[in-house]
C-alpha cells in the first residue's frame, strides 16, 4: 500500500489503453500498482454523513450542557472530520484482472471483489458537492443484486469515472455483448469515447408534463406519513417542556384550531411532495443505445440510471387514480437483479399522453408491443369479481356503523357502495392479450395497471381455482416475474386460463376466440390486425 | 377431479397432460404423522387449557369438541386428499404441477428458469424412506413433497441435467 496521499490522487490513468481494454489483462499488474483513493472531496461527503448521524447528539448536547455545548460541537464535529479522514484513507480501489475491488475498513477491514463479467450496470449520480467538485458519485450493479449497489464510488472524477466504466466494460461504447432485443434499424456505430456520446433521446420530459406529475403523484399519503413520522420522531428530540408546552397549547384549542392544523399539516405535506416530485423527475430524459436504456434524473442531485435491455423482463403502465381522467399514465420498467427496487428507480417514464404510450413503448423496448385490444373474462364472470369487494366492504361498513354514534352509522353504507364501486372497476380493467412476444394483464387497484411481460422469461405460470370458481368453470391464471412480482387475471374461462398457461410457456401466441366470451360492449378481439379503431373495449388507449 | 387440460392452444401438450405422476403410497401416513406431531399437543393444551380456566361448562365442552374434531380431521382426512390431488410430471421443457387443498394450482415452471435443486430430508420422512425435491427459480421455489427416496433422487438428476441450458437473467 503507497502511503503517500498524492500518489493515491484520482489522477486520470497514465496508460490509455486502460479505457478501451475491458479484458483480464488489464492494465494494472496482478499487484497492487494501480490501487487509488476517492477524490479527497469524500472528506465532505463523510463527514457530513458522519455529521448527520451525529445530530440527534449534538441536539441532546447543546440542550443538556448550554454554555459548554458549544465545546461539545466543536468535539463531535471533530470526530465527524476524523471519521472521514480515516475512511478515506483506508478505502481504496483497483481494477485488478478485470475485477472491481474495493477495500475498506480500518479495524475489521473488508475486501469486495465484483469481477467485470457480473457488473450489470455503472450508474452515476451526483448531488450538490459532487457537482462543487466537478465529480460523480459511482454506483456499480450486479445482476442478482440486493437494493444496494454493490460497490459504491462516492467521488470520483468525471475522467476516472469513464476509465472505472470502461475497464468493466460499460463504457459510452456499445459493449461487446448484444443484447437480447436488438435493435433493428440502428447497427453498432462507431463509439464516441466522450461522456457526451450523443445517444438518441427517446423521452423527455416536459414543464408541463413535470408539473402534471408532481400534482398528481401518489406520494402525497406516503409524504404524510412520513411527516407524521418525522414529528413523532421531533417529540423526542425537543426539550420535554416545549412538547409539554405545545401539548398544553393544543388541548386548550377547539376543534377548529385542530382542523385548521391537520388542514395546514395536510397542505405542507402537499407542498413537500410536489417539491420533492419536481427535484426528482426535473430534467427526466431517457436515452438508448443497442444494448440499453440510460435515465438520468434530478435537479439538486442528478442521477443517472442504466437499464439493460436484455435485462428487461417487462413494463409495466400505471394509470393512477388522478392521472387517468387526465389521460396520463407511468412506465415502470421491470429489470432482473437490479438493485434500487423502489418505485422511483423503477420509473422509466414518470408521465407521458395514454395516446403516446404504444409508439414510446416502441422505442423504449422494441419487442414489447403495446395491445390494440385486451380480451375480457367471460360475462358471467362479472358478479364474481363484484362478490368478494362488496362482502369486504359490507364487513367493514357493518364494523363502522356499530362503532359510530346515531346518524354517522349510516356512513356504514359507504362500505358495501365503495366494494362495488371497486369491484366494477376491477371488473371494467381486467383484460390479457398474448402474441409470441407479449403478455399483456391488465388490472386495477386505485390504478390501472398493464403488465407487459416477455412470455420468454416468466418464471412460473400457475392457474388457480377455488371451490366457488370449480363449481362456475372458471380459474385466475398468475405469472411470476424475475422481480418477483406478479402479474395476474382473474376469473377467466378455466379452458382459457388452461390455454393461456401453456400458450405462455410455450410461446406461442394464442388468441382466445375460440373459448373467450366478452361482455357486451366489449368484442372479442379476433386478430391485432383487423381491430377496427371503433371497437375497443372501454377504456383501453388507441393507437 | 383433474379436468383442465390445453386443448385449443397449439404446440405440443404439456408434460401435466401426457402423463402424470403420483406421490409416494408413503406420502398419506408421513402426513398423518406429520400432522399428528402438532396436532394432538395442541388440542390436548386446548383440553388442558379449557378444564384449568374453570370455563362454563358448556363452552369448555364446546371447545374441546372442536379441538378434538379439528385434529382428527386433520390427521384422518386432509393427507388422503391432499395426495388425491397432488400430481406432477417433469417434461424436456417444463416442470408441470398441481395441488391444493381448498385452492387447487397447477404451476408450470419453464426448465429454463429452474436455477438449482435441492433434495431435502428430514428425520421422520428419512425413515419413511421418503424425501423432497425443491427447485429454485430466480423468484422463489416450488416443491414437490413426499416422494419416494429413489424418486426423488431421479428427479433431481433429471431436473439437473435438463435445466443446465444456461439462462441469461
Amino acid at each position: 500500500m503507497t502511503s503517500d496521499p498524492g500518489a493515491g490522487a484520482p489522477e486520470p490513468a497514465p496508460e490509455p489503453a486502460a479505457a478501451t481494454d475491458p479484458a483480464p489483462s488489464g492494465p494494472a499488474a496482478p499487484g497492487e500498482a494501480d490501487e487509488r483513493r476517492l477524490h479527497p472531496a469524500y472528506l465532505l461527503i463523510g463527514g457530513l454523513k458522519v455529521a448527520k448521524n451525529l445530530v440527534p447528539a449534538a441536539i441532546g448536547l447543546v440542550v443538556a450542557l448550554k454554555e459548554t455545548g458549544l465545546l461539545a460541537l466543536i468535539a463531535l464535529a471533530a470526530i465527524a472530520v476524523g471519521a472521514a479522514v480515516v475512511e478515506w484513507r483506508v478505502t481504496r480501489y483497483a481494477v485488478v484482472d478485470g475485477a472491481l475491488r474495493l477495500r475498506s475498513g480500518l479495524l475489521s477491514r473488508s475486501e469486495r471483489v465484483v469481477p467485470a463479467s457480473r457488473v450489470s450496470a455503472v450508474d452515476s449520480s451526483r448531488g450538490l458537492i459532487q457537482r462543487l467538485f466537478g465529480l460523480v458519485s459511482l454506483e456499480v450493479q450486479t445482476a442478482g443484486g440486493g437494493k444496494q449497489a454493490e460497490i459504491k464510488l462516492e467521488a470520483v472524477t468525471f475522467d476516472e469515472a469513464e476509465r472505472l466504466r470502461g475497464a468493466l466494460g460499460h463504457g459510452s461504447a456499445p459493449g461487446p455483448a448484444a443484447g437480447l432485443l436488438p435493435h433493428p434499424e440502428r447497427p453498432a456505430t462507431v463509439a464516441a469515447p466522450s461522456p457526451a456520446a450523443p445517444a438518441p433521446v427517446v423521452y423527455a420530459i416536459t414543464a408541463r408534463e413535470l408539473l402534471i406529475a408532481a400534482l398528481t403523484g401518489p406520494q402525497l399519503g406516503i409524504v404524510a406519513v412520513a411527516v407524521g413520522s418525522l414529528a413523532s420522531q421531533a417529540r423526542d428530540l425537543l426539550p420535554e417542556r416545549l412538547t409539554e408546552d405545545a401539548g398544553n397549547t393544543l388541548t386548550h384549542s377547539g376543534p377548529g384550531t385542530l382542523a385548521l392544523l391537520a388542514l395546514g399539516a395536510l397542505l405542507v405535506a402537499a407542498v413537500v411532495s410536489t417539491i420533492g416530485t419536481v427535484l426528482a423527475f426535473a430534467e427526466f430524459t431517457v436515452t438508448r443505445d443497442e444494448t440499453r436504456l440510460r435515465v438520468r434524473r434530478g435537479l439538486l442531485t442528478e442521477r443517472t440510471g442504466t437499464v439493460p435491455l436484455d435485462r428487461v423482463h417487462g413494463v409495466r403502465v400505471v394509470e393512477g387514480l388522478l392521472r387517468r381522467p387526465l389521460r396520463y399514465a407511468t412506465i415502470q420498467v421491470e429489470v432482473a437483479g437490479y438493485s434500487g427496487e423502489d418505485q422511483l428507480t423503477r420509473t422509466l417514464v414518470p408521465l407521458v399522453h395514454r395516446d403516446a404510450v404504444p409508439a414510446l413503448l416502441e422505442r423504449l423496448v422494441p419487442g414489447l408491443d403495446w395491445p390494440a385490444r385486451l380480451h375480457r373474462p367471460p360475462a358471467r364472470a362479472w358478479r364474481r369479481y363484484l362478490t368478494a369487494p362488496v362482502a369486504a366492504g359490507a364487513v367493514v361498513g357493518v364494523a363502522g356503523a356499530l362503532l359510530l354514534p346515531g346518524g354517522l352509522a349510516l356512513l356504514g353504507l359507504l362500505g358495501p357502495l365503495l366494494g362495488a364501486l371497486a369491484g366494477q372497476a376491477r371488473w371494467r380493467a381486467a383484460g390479457w392479450h398474448l402474441t409470441p412476444g407479449t403478455l399483456a394483464l391488465r388490472s386495477w387497484w386505485i390504478s390501472r395497471v398493464t403488465l407487459l411481460a416477455v412470455p420468454g422469461r416468466v418464471q412460473r405460470v400457475a392457474v388457480h381455482r377455488n371451490p366457488l370458481q370449480r363449481r362456475g368453470g372458471l380459474a385466475t391464471l398468475s405469472t411470476v416475474l424475475a422481480t418477483k412480482r406478479r402479474g395476474r387475471i382473474a376469473q377467466l374461462d378455466v379452458a382459457t386460463a388452461a390455454a393461456l398457461q401453456h400458450a405462455i410457456v410455450r410461446r406461442t401466441g394464442f388468441d382466445g376466440v375460440a373459448v373467450a366470451a366478452g361482455p357486451a360492449g366489449a368484442p372479442i378481439a379476433r386478430d391485432r390486425g383487423t381491430a377496427a379503431p371503433g371497437q375497443m373495449p372501454p377504456g383501453a388507449p388507441s393507437r | 377431479m383433474d379436468d383442465e387440460r390445453s386443448p385449443r392452444s397449439a404446440g405440443p401438450p404439456l408434460p401435466g397432460d401426457v402423463g402424470r405422476q403420483r406421490l409416494s403410497d408413503r406420502a398419506v401416513a408421513y402426513w398423518r404423522i406429520g400432522t399428528a406431531i402438532v396436532a394432538l399437543p395442541l388440542a390436548i393444551a386446548a383440553t388442558v387449557a379449557a378444564v384449568a380456566s374453570g370455563a362454563p361448562g358448556g363452552l369448555a365442552t364446546t371447545i374441546v369438541v372442536v379441538a378434538w374434531v379439528a385434529a382428527a380431521a386433520a390427521i384422518a382426512l386432509l393427507p388422503p386428499i391432499r395426495r388425491r390431488r397432488w400430481w406432477y410430471a417433469i417434461g424436456e421443457e417444463e416442470v408441470d404441477l398441481h395441488h391444493g387443498l381448498v385452492i387447487v394450482t397447477r404451476t408450470v415452471v419453464p426448465m429454463v428458469r429452474v436455477q438449482h435443486v435441492d433434495l431435502h430430508r428430514g428425520p421422520l420422512s428419512s425413515q419413511m424412506r421418503l424425501a423432497e425435491i425443491e427447485l429454485h427459480t430466480a423468484a422463489g421455489s416450488v416443491r414437490i413433497p413426499a416422494l419416494d427416496r429413489d424418486e426423488a433422487e431421479r428427479i433431481r438428476l433429471r431436473v439437473a441435467t435438463l435445466a443446465r441450458i444456461p439462462d441469461d437473467l
